[in-house]
């Protein structure tokens, strides 16, 4: 079997883990290294810190999905650090030799092959058109538009008090109102609610900030309007025509529900054969959630589209959810899932692999680029437009020549056009990046593509270009991570 | 079109928002921003809907205001995008090319260092530290690079050493990114700047360094008035400081002024040595033209004689002075400082030295500055003037020819020439201790330190040489053992010096000699160490002896021991078991046994494996 360190990182659940699993491979924790004939199965010892040593083994018994990581150690990770070791000492070229496989293993591995069988059985059958509840359904729509209703008061309450009277009220009035919207299963208007709860503790903690901070407050309510306006609609709508199935709307989202890759494969969202390659890697953390958000921008090769991956480890169980990382091999995807809208769409998958760039995959990445800032432009505005849509759009820009004017860093299109190179403000400080440009070991050539965020800065109603990296034909030079 | 109506309503929407929709009708400017639109209203269809909007929201009943509030400013909102611009007017100046490079490191790598190395808190050092040891190259990252120049700033004082050795290994290119937020009134970390440059560029950044004098102020003028000893183009305005500057930056400008070959600087420098030799001659320590070397000489040849002429004057405080001043001849070499060097070793050698302490300690300060100016400047001179002076003065200045032999002589030569009269070697142990083997290069090598003369920063010297003779291991252990009083642990830190672990005759006598004062002081983090430098293997018994011998009962001692042993798990638990043996009989309260039979066990779990 082929081990990259990509292929380590992507299996490991932290990257604690993969440190934990290095040093063991390097300070020689582990011996009995041994291999199954067909090479499908590696396993070995490990020494821990008990008398006995772990058992520990990767079987690639299904080739086309990620391999089986057992051990005897009592780590709720999966893979464990020892696991992770183990592809270590695979990768670090190890001699492993050649053993029958242990009767457990074989064991599991019967287990697991009658498992698959059986899913495999069931994934033939005619499938059983599911029974949904049609009057759970209706009940809970019931109770999202009395919810709406509460939303629409809280707002309209809000509102005609003023913006201004935030400073004065208590952050835990606005958290008690956010808590009551969860009874209405409207989790979306509820964190517009935090976020205001987050406003007015900013105001009263910085009250030197305080326009800002109603301003921010003032587009929530704005965007949360709007949800309750079209949400009202929605499903009103279906309650009408009595179908309560999942739909193509970005409304489902809006409102707080959470899409499962087989609703999402059944209203026809997915495609086949995805060759995705990622453009841009970054953490940041959304207080009103309490959450970290692992967002990947990523670019499928074929066709150029951009799309997204998030992975939300909320605070309280930042253990358990496994870490993201960069990835920057090229992710060949079986099934990819994606979310309902336009443009940037979120993308999810369940099973990948992934392989080093081709040197004619690498050399035609720039070519993907949109070749006009003003056509870029014309999309960002349009989405921009939307009040339920994000106010910036991913794009890849084919650059001209990039430099500066008025000590102002400017992209320049091949066709002259021109945008101005500025971080986004609510992306925060650790997303500044405009001055890492200046830090380049060489003048990007015109052959290379920027690809970053564009968006609308208030303060000189301007369509920036927040630079996340560039895309030459050698490589991608990633400003963030 | 002029938009600047249709800002002024959304500014008016947003402030009434604010304000509260119950005050709305009171508010005047809004009904004056509504009615600013008229213009536009005929120029579009959505101007026209926008201003209607406006209209029947002031005219709306209480309960509608908030919704019609918020679906104007949506709409106001919506306009206000798509009539964001993106051009730009002005010529495009090209992008200067930066310091770093790009270095293909996952998140999971880059951001816990650049965490480390931006935030505060404990932690953070060992991170980095592995980090440079690991993979240096990350630090060249564009994305990396800021932020270890934002380290030099790190109150902490290793932190900012540590940022100091890794901006050091970096290419000149970093330069921009040091001079970027440059603060000449700035504290220690400015320094360090400077220092950097200085070290990266040489003269090269002269200009911008004396573009920032003017507003440079206490140590970060010291350094950069420093700095200006880089470029002779500097020598008036060095001049000029001499005269203007007081205290340290004073001691700096005389120090730059030093490295000029300028005849005015020459007589300024002079006159102001000659006038308080105590305070300036440290200005001449890192000069090494014949001038400055003249002129040391010029200064201490009348101490020396003044000293040695009567021994009685010799003083604490003497001493101490002189010990000052003769840092200024390390190094230098002219006619006059090879005159001063031979008359102190006449005068030394006719000295009555024999238990007059006084001109003891003065030979020993001259012994020890001799011994650093050929290590700072071994040239055929240097070395023929050691010699002289040791034929001159045997005494105090063999070991001066012996290292000066080291040099050019073979090993085998050097022990055949100083191994029959090692005891009348005075301060072999000076020679020796200046003696390293690098691993690198399988090669002994002479080492001294020399501080940079443009920033201050020592910077090692390193010097090969032949080899060390095989011999001397056990001539010197010899030796030793027959001098009486004499200190052991002192030997044993001289004897450290001469390990090649490539020499398997010398590490034998050297290891034998190294397990019995390991035995003796069951000192197991000084002796083990050595011994596995010696490639020692037979540690078998080693533990078991030592608890027998010195009853070392402590189970972290003999844990430690066998701990550090270069042999595999099966023999350390070997090692325990009889370790184990020894203390049951013994009956030794303070042996955990249990504890030892699963340290045992875990050793045995895995037997094939070394893990020191």
């Amino acid at each position: 079997m082929q081990i990259t360190e990509q292929f380590i990182l992507l299996q490991a659940p932290n990257s604690a883990a993969v440190d934990n699993g290095r040093k063991l491979s390097r300070n020689g924790s582990f011996s009995s290294l041994r291999r199954t004939q067909d090479d499908t199965l590696r396993w070995a010892e490990c020494a821990g810190s008990g008398k006995n040593p772990y058992r520990t083994s990767i079987d690639w018994q299904a080739a086309d999905s990620a391999p089986v990581c057992r051990c005897s150690c009592p780590s709720r990770q999966l893979p464990c650090k020892h696991a992770i070791g183990l592809m270590f000492e695979i990768l670090s070229g190890k001699e492993f030799t050649i053993a029958e496989a242990p009767s457990d293993i074989l064991e599991k591995r019967a287990k697991q092959a009658a498992r698959t069988a059986k899913k495999e059985e069931s994934a033939v059958a005619p499938e059983k058109p599911k029974k949904s509840n049609a009057s759970a359904q209706k009940k809970k729509i019931l109770r999202q538009l009395e919810g709406l209703e509460v939303a629409r008061k809280m707002v309209d309450d809000l509102l005609t008090a003023g913006v201004g009277t935030l400073s004065g009220s208590s952050a835990l009035s606005f958290d008690k109102l956010a808590k009551e919207l969860g009874n209405y299963y409207l989790t979306g208007p509820q964190t517009a609610f935090q976020r205001i709860a987050l406003a007015v503790r900013e105001i009263q903690q910085h009250p030197e900030q305080a326009n800002t901070h109603y301003a921010e407050a003032l587009r929530i309510l704005i965007a949360l309007h709007a949800t309750i306006k079209k949400s009202s609609d929605f499903l009103n709508g279906k309650l009408e025509s009595g179908d309560y199935t999942a739909e193509d709307s970005m409304l489902f989202e809006a409102l707080g529900g959470i899409w499962r890759l087989e609703d999402l494969q059944a209203i026809g969202c997915c495609r086949e054969n995805a060759r995705l390659i990622q453009l841009s890697f970054d953490v940041y953390f959304d207080a009103a959630k309490q959450e970290y958000v692992e967002r990947g921008f990523w670019m499928d090769i074929d066709d150029g589209t951009i799309c997204h991956t998030l992975n939300l480890r909320p605070v309280k169980a930042l253990k358990y959810v496994r870490a993201d990382d960069s990835c920057f091999e090229l992710t060949e995807i079986p099934l990819l899932c994606e979310y309902p809208g336009e443009r940037n769409r979120r993308v999810r998958w369940d099973g990948c692999s992934t392989r080093p760039l081709t040197e004619y995959e690498s050399r035609k990445l720039p070519s993907l680029a949109t070749a006009s800032i003003a056509e870029a432009a014309k999309i960002a505005k349009n989405q921009m437009m939307n009040t339920l849509m994000p106010k910036y759009i991913p794009v890849l820009l084919a650059v001209g020549q990039i430099g500066t004017v008025a000590d102002e860093l400017v992209l320049c299109d091949p066709s002259g056009g021109r945008i101005l190179l500025r971080d986004r403000r609510e992306d925060g400080e650790d997303h500044a990046s405009v001055h890492r440009l200046r830090l380049l070991p060489h003048d990007p050539s015109t052959q290379c593509a920027m690809f970053g965020l564009m968006f609308f800065d208030e303060s000189d109603r301007r369509i920036c270009l927040h630079p996340y990296s560039l895309v030459t034909p050698e490589k991608i030079i990633r400003l963030q991570y | 079109m002029n938009l600047q109506p249709m800002y002024d309503l959304k500014e008016r929407l947003e402030y009434a928002a604010i304000a509260g929709t119950g005050l709305l009708h009171e508010d005047f400017r809004l009904r004056r921003a509504v009615d600013a639109l008229a213009p536009l209203t005929a120029a579009s269809a959505v101007f026209a809907r926008i201003s209607t909007s406006a209209k029947a929201l002031l005219e709306a009943p209480l309960s509608e205001r908030s919704v019609r509030l918020l679906d104007v400013l949506s709409l106001v909102d919506a306009v206000a995008y798509t009539q964001g611009v993106t051009g730009v007017s002005g010529e495009i100046l090209p992008l200067q090319n930066g310091g770093g490079n790009y270095v293909h490191a996952p998140y999971s790598r880059l951001q816990p260092l650049i965490q480390a190395l931006s935030s505060t808190g404990s932690g953070r050092m060992s991170l980095i530290q592995a980090a440079w040891k690991e993979t240096p190259e990350i630090f060249s990252d564009f994305r990396v690079l800021p932020h270890v120049v934002g380290m030099l700033g790190e109150s902490y004082a290793d932190l900012a050493d540590l940022a100091m050795e890794i901006l050091r290994a970096q290419s000149e290119s970093i330069v921009p990114l040091l001079k970027e937020n440059f603060d000449p009134a700035g504290k220690r970390a400015m320094v360090r700047r400077i220092q950097l440059i200085v070290q990266l560029t040489g003269a090269a950044e002269n200009e911008w360094l004396v573009a920032q004098l003017p507003y440079a102020k206490k140590e970060v003028r010291e350094a950069i008035i420093l700095a200006l000893g880089t470029s002779q183009r500097n020598a008036q305005l060095l001049i000029d400081l001499c005269n203007s500057e007081r205290g340290k930056a004073k001691e700096a400008a005389l120090t730059a002024l030093a490295q000029m070959e300028n005849a005015d600087c020459q007589t300024l420098l002079r006159k102001e040595v000659l006038k308080k030799p105590e305070s300036h001659m440290g200005c001449l320590e890192y000069a090494q033209s014949e001038f400055t070397a003249d002129l040391s000489a010029e200064v201490l040849k009348p101490e020396f004689e003044k000293l040695l002429s009567d021994s009685a004057v010799i003083d604490q405080q003497k001493l101490g002075t002189m010990s000052t001043l003769l840092r200024a001849l390390y190094g230098k070499d002219s006619p006059a400082v090879r005159e001063l060097w031979l008359y102190i070793a006449d005068a030394l050698s006719t000295a009555d030295s024999g238990k007059n302490k006084p001109v003891l300690l003065l030979a020993g300060l001259v012994q020890s500055a001799m011994l650093i100016s050929i290590l700072w400047n071994p040239s055929i001179e240097m070395l023929s003037l050691a010699r002289e002076m040791a034929k001159r003065c045997k005494k105090y200045f063999l070991c001066c020819a012996l290292m000066a032999d080291m040099f050019e002589q073979p090993a085998d030569t050097v022990y055949d020439s100083y191994s029959p009269i090692l005891p009348s070697v005075g301060g072999l142990s000076l020679v020796l201790n200046q003696l390293y083997w690098d691993a690198h290069t399988s090669r002994f090598c002479l080492r001294s330190k020399k501080a940079n003369p443009f920033t201050g920063i020592e910077e090692p010297i390193v010097h090969y040489i032949h080899g060390i003779d095989s011999r001397w291991a056990g001539t010197l252990i010899k030796d030793f053992a027959d001098l009486p009083n004499a200190n052991p642990d002192l030997f044993d830190s001289v004897l450290f010096h001469i390990i090649n672990p490539t020499d398997p005759r010398s590490c034998e006598v050297i290891g034998n000699y190294l397990v019995d004062r390991l035995l003796t002081t069951a000192n197991v983090d000084l002796y083990t160490p050595e011994l596995i430098r010696c490639k020692w293997t037979k540690w078998k018994g080693i533990a078991p002896t030592l608890i027998s011998m010195r009853n070392a009962s402590r189970i972290y001692i003999v844990r430690q021991l066998i701990e550090m042993m270069p042999i595999n798990n099966g023999e350390k638990a070997a090692e325990l078991r009889r370790c184990d043996k020894i203390m049951q009989k013994s009956g030794n309260s303070l042996w955990d046994s249990d504890r030892v039979q699963i340290e045992i066990a875990r050793l045995e779990a895995n037997p094939q494996a070394m893990s020191t």
